[in-house]
């Protein structure tokens, strides 16, 4: 089965995700920050990535950035979900390599419909 | 048939004809579309829905080719509140560069006057332009005014609204 990590610093949104993502057909691994997203990838590269943008110690753009340079850290599908809705931002998480972006806040229609425009459905 | 492949076809239905299948109901749309997919080559309803979500776009773009230098129109008849004839012409916009001169009108008509009014005012809430658009798409044919998206006057201005109701009441 293929994984999606859920990087979120909240553990309601991960959990509501999570349930989201079984549904449609993915293990569901989490993460609370970038770096502890970064150690997870590190170890084992998931398929998909939830990421959440403003997040303690590491944000969702930075850690983007620093696994597109990590062996095999161009594989992985990114979508970010966060409540920053401005047209630049979105331009910015596009740019710097996500294949889609989720506005909070979210139900399960939009992700799926968000995860079948990434190609992951 | 899959749950989600009913609501998306009780979905079309709704929109398109105001009739409301029940979920109990649903070998209405087996009854009827199983005949239609066995006459069009397919062997469950499931690939023909698939074959016409593939297509439409692909339809368009045949047309497009084959009208060389007349103009091509389009009529989105049931278009709602105007998704449908928004993703077309966005996606006429994308394809833009292959096809030098292209003239496309594309006419959106619905019995609601209200949903049509929608549909002109080129207004979306930020749920409803997380449906169905890729987000590339969202950054660069909509701006974002408050709360609201709207869609930009070059995808707008390739567009136009009909009440199909009042002509015919006429």
């Amino acid at each position: 089965m293929r994984t999606c990590l859920v990087v979120d610093d909240s553990r309601v949104i991960r959990k509501v995700a999570r349930r989201i993502l079984e549904e449609i057909g993915f293990d569901v691994a989490e993460a609370s920050d970038g770096m502890e997203a970064l150690a997870w990838c590190r170890t084992d590269m998931p398929h998909a990535i939830l990421l959440d943008w403003n997040m303690p110690v590491m944000n969702g753009l930075e850690f983007l950035q620093q696994l597109r340079r990590q062996p095999g850290g161009d594989a992985p599908v990114v979508v970010f979900c966060t409540v920053e809705n401005d047209p630049d931002h979105i331009a910015r998480a596009l740019g710097a390599g996500a294949a889609e972006y989720i506005m909070k806040p979210f139900d399960s229609d939009i992700i799926e419909s968000k995860f079948v425009e990434a190609g992951l459905l | 048939m899959t749950l989600d492949e009913i609501s998306v076809l009780a979905e079309l239905v709704r929109r398109r004809s105001g009739v409301v299948i029940d979920r109990d109901k649903t070998y209405l749309i087996e009854t009827r579309l199983a005949p239609v997919a066995r006459r069009e080559g397919f062997t469950t309803i499931s690939e023909l829905i698939g074959e016409l979500q593939a297509r439409r776009n692909e339809t368009l773009m045949w047309a497009v080719a084959k009208a060389r230098s007349a103009p091509v129109r389009i009529w989105s008849l049931g278009c709602s509140t105007g998704q449908e004839p928004y993703s077309l012409a966005m996606l006429v916009e994308e394809e833009r560069g292959h096809y030098p001169g292209l003239k496309v009108e594309i006419f959106g008509g619905d019995l609601s006057e209200r949903c049509l009014e929608k549909a002109s005012s080129g207004l979306y809430t930020q749920f409803e332009v997380q449906r169905g658009l890729p987000a590339r798409l969202l950054v660069k044919y909509f701006d974002k005014i408050d709360d609201a998206w709207v869609l930009s006057p070059r995808i707008r201005q390739a567009l136009f609204f009909h009440p199909s109701s009042r002509r015919q009441a006429a």
